[in-house]
């Protein structure tokens, strides 16, 4: 990871907290609530070059979601570790 | 995974944060001291639970605010106001909040308990509470 400590970074992952990155010029956005009914949602946002929702789950807790995010393609055809190395952790 | 050490749970943990003295000698706005990581720890954002103060600011490099976060006595994460984007919460940056169960800041004893973001409007009681601190928000 760039400009951050990764083992940090995975625990905010892992806790919903919010995150900013940045890989292959594109921003990313990720966090995790509980919505209003308990339910908790995890979820990645795209911030640039435009605003869009990428990747939702909900129904599971936030173990089962940071394990199911962490397999799925979601950064240009590739998994979350498989990026880790070129990935810049940004403040805004 | 998430068994974080914190102040709030009674275990030393070091400084790795430092108070950001860019934009006031005393590293204060309005009287909340405003942190940035310290350089080589890779520290972003602010702390999960407090040392001394019960709040906390991040601002931007151009001044304007960025993030609030506010502790309880036993310093608590409890409360977080952010200005960003934010897909689902409207257009361009929205001043937004989200509070936390004490057990956020004590993993060991719970599940993190992070609320979905809520939309702050002029006339709620948080933004009368703490607009002192948005410089540089539009609503």
């Amino acid at each position: 990871m760039i400009n951050g400590d990764i083992n940090e970074f995975i625990d905010k992952l892992w806790s919903g907290e919010e995150l900013i990155y940045v890989y292959n010029g594109k921003k990313y956005f990720s966090q995790g609530y509980l919505r209003e009914d308990k339910v908790y949602v995890f979820e990645l946002q795209l911030w640039e070059p435009e605003v869009k929702t990428l990747w939702q789950i909900s129904g599971k807790d936030n173990q089962e979601s940071y394990e199911i995010f962490l397999n799925q393609p979601l950064f240009d055809g590739k998994t979350f570790w498989e990026i880790e190395k070129d990935t810049e952790w940004v403040d805004d | 995974m998430g068994g974080r050490g914190t102040f709030a749970a009674g275990n030393p943990v070091p400084y790795t944060y430092e108070v950001d003295t860019n934009f006031s000698a005393d590293g204060k706005y309005k009287g909340v001291k405003v942190l940035k990581g310290m350089e080589g720890t890779g520290k972003h954002g602010l702390p999960e639970s407090s040392h001394s103060s019960t709040a906390y600011l991040k601002m931007n490099p151009d001044g304007t605010f960025n993030m609030m976060r506010v502790y309880d006595s036993n310093h608590n994460l409890r409360l977080e106001i952010a200005y960003h984007v934010e897909d689902q919460l409207g257009t361009g940056k929205v001043l937004h909040y989200h509070t936390y169960g004490t057990s956020f800041s004590q993993l060991s004893k719970g599940k993190p308990d992070r609320t979905v973001g809520v939309v702050i409007h002029k006339n709620s009681g948080i933004y009368k509470k703490y607009k002192k601190f948005f410089k540089g928000v539009s609503l």
